[in-house]
């Protein structure tokens, strides 16, 4: 008795004083208290159509086959969740949405800030239209603060895929494309026109050769014609598929490479 | 306010009230999610989310005195979950680390007690996991079979055999180290030079 005593005593002394330091960080209620006033909060933009298109655009892959992958014809994206949040989420929270750690900054280049975050559901359809792959994206949206009415801002994706899925991804058909090698990375960034439309639109002939052409994207369900240039930086780090996006933001190749960086590094 | 009127208040919306709660829990969660799991950062995260989840499902707790054993379930749980979905224990820090800086200041019996406690760490991270959530529960926060029982979900026999089981492995291990650091203590002594 008195030996399991002596134990008890001691595995009681090693806990505390074990813990005797750890506490709570002292700015966690303030972040606690965040999250319940934004929770549930529901933002829609006006442009919403333009952030699917940006987002689908990035998954969309010619029918290429690669060995040991499902041949993946076209991707198909819809929200897992109706709202998005604008609070800043935490490891845990995007752990239990998609299953996986992706890295993340709360800020690109000191001018696109953080806005809001959702997760996305993304199937990979075969020739045949049938679903071979299913993933749950990551998406976060970043805006630029300026003083123009234009709606300027980012998006990270990304997706837990295998790497011969990524290697499908990277062979879509662009406008412009360079690879950037960084530490043991490859960065592969593209450019592509895009023409929003309204649903009446019709196809010019230089419409309709660009399309064939691979260097003309066109989505339909806009008010008015909008010619933007997509710009995208993706890459492969362990074992998740990153994707840096933007719509007519005026960045150069340098710039989307700096911010992959910054999230590489993180 | 008792705790049950500020949980009463809790349970009404009130964020004042809230935090208070948070103020009379904080502490004693981070440290068992952190013998849980091993890790600051995530436990971190892990108390954050489960205060949150608290404020808004705390409305459905009918009995209020029972929230306590309500509260470290939610905590004990969402730690699980968290390291069931990787299939792998994090990592523990290296609480040791500590013993080692001390180490050339310190007396001989301190510098004994910081060895085993560098074994038992050892062998509480290799426990199993809901072995080492039992004993976590019972030697740091004081709880009852029962109280233990109910919150890890399990019929009391089932603690009882966790306990005794993870009890007598730390003890061996205990004991190993004692019985090195009764060599250790004859040799500096003069004692002998070799056993």
């Amino acid at each position: 008795m008195e030996s399991a005593n002596l134990f008890d005593d001691k595995m009681k002394q090693y806990f505390i004083e074990t813990t005797e330091n750890i506490d709570v960080p002292e700015d966690m209620f303030k972040k606690i208290k965040n999250k319940i006033d934004n929770r549930g909060e529901i933002i829609m933009r006006k442009n919403s159509i333009k952030r699917l298109v940006i987002v689908c655009v990035v998954c969309f892959t010619t029918a290429v086959t690669c060995i040991g992958a499902p041949k993946i014809n076209s991707w198909i994206s819809s929200s897992s969740r109706a709202e998005q949040s604008n609070s800043f989420p935490s490891g845990v929270e995007v752990y239990n949405q998609v299953g996986y750690n992706p890295k993340y900054v709360e800020v690109f280049l000191n001018e696109f800030k953080f806005e809001s975050w959702n997760v996305l559901d993304t199937k990979g359809l075969d020739i045949d239209g049938n679903s071979v792959i299913e993933l749950k994206d990551f998406k976060m949206y970043y805006e630029r603060e300026n003083k123009n009415e234009k709606e300027e801002f980012l998006t990270l994706s990304t997706s837990k895929v295998s790497e011969s899925v990524f290697n499908q991804s990277i062979q879509y058909k662009s406008k412009f494309n360079d690879k950037i090698e960084y530490n043991t990375l490859t960065l592969h960034y593209s450019e592509m026109p895009y023409k929003f439309v309204p649903d009446d639109y019709e196809l010019t002939q230089q419409d309709k050769k660009d399309m064939e052409d691979g260097v003309l994207e066109i989505s339909y369900g806009t008010d008015k014609i909008e010619n933007n240039l997509m710009q995208n930086i993706t890459w492969y780090q362990d074992g998740i598929q990153y994707n840096i996006s933007g719509n007519d933001v005026n960045l150069t190749e340098n710039k989307f490479v700096e911010m992959a960086k910054t999230v590489i590094n993180k | 306010m008792n705790e049950v009127e500020i949980i009463k208040e809790v349970q009404n919306g009130s964020l004042n009230a809230f935090a208070q709660l948070f103020e009379l829990y904080k502490t004693q969660s981070i440290r068992i999610v952190y013998l849980i799991t091993g890790d600051m950062y995530l436990s971190e995260d892990i108390v954050q989310e489960a205060f949150i989840k608290c404020y808004h499902s705390v409305k459905n707790l009918n009995n209020t005195e029972l929230f306590k054993s309500w509260f470290f379930k939610l905590l004990t749980r969402m730690s699980w979950k968290y390291i069931d979905r990787q299939k792998k224990l994090v990592p523990f820090d290296d609480i040791s680390q500590k013993a080692d800086e001390e180490k050339t200041s310190e007396s001989l019996n301190n510098f004994v007690q910081n060895e085993q406690y560098k074994e038992l760490h050892a062998e509480i991270k290799n426990l199993e996991l809901k072995q080492r959530t039992t004993i976590v529960l019972y030697y740091f926060n004081d709880m009852s079979i029962k109280e233990i029982s109910k919150i890890m979900g399990c019929f009391e026999g089932t603690v009882k055999s966790r306990l005794y089981t993870a009890r007598n492995k730390l003890k061996i291990s205990l004991q190993i180290s004692e019985n090195n650091n009764i060599k250790e203590r004859r040799c500096s002594d003069g004692i002998c030079k070799f056993i």
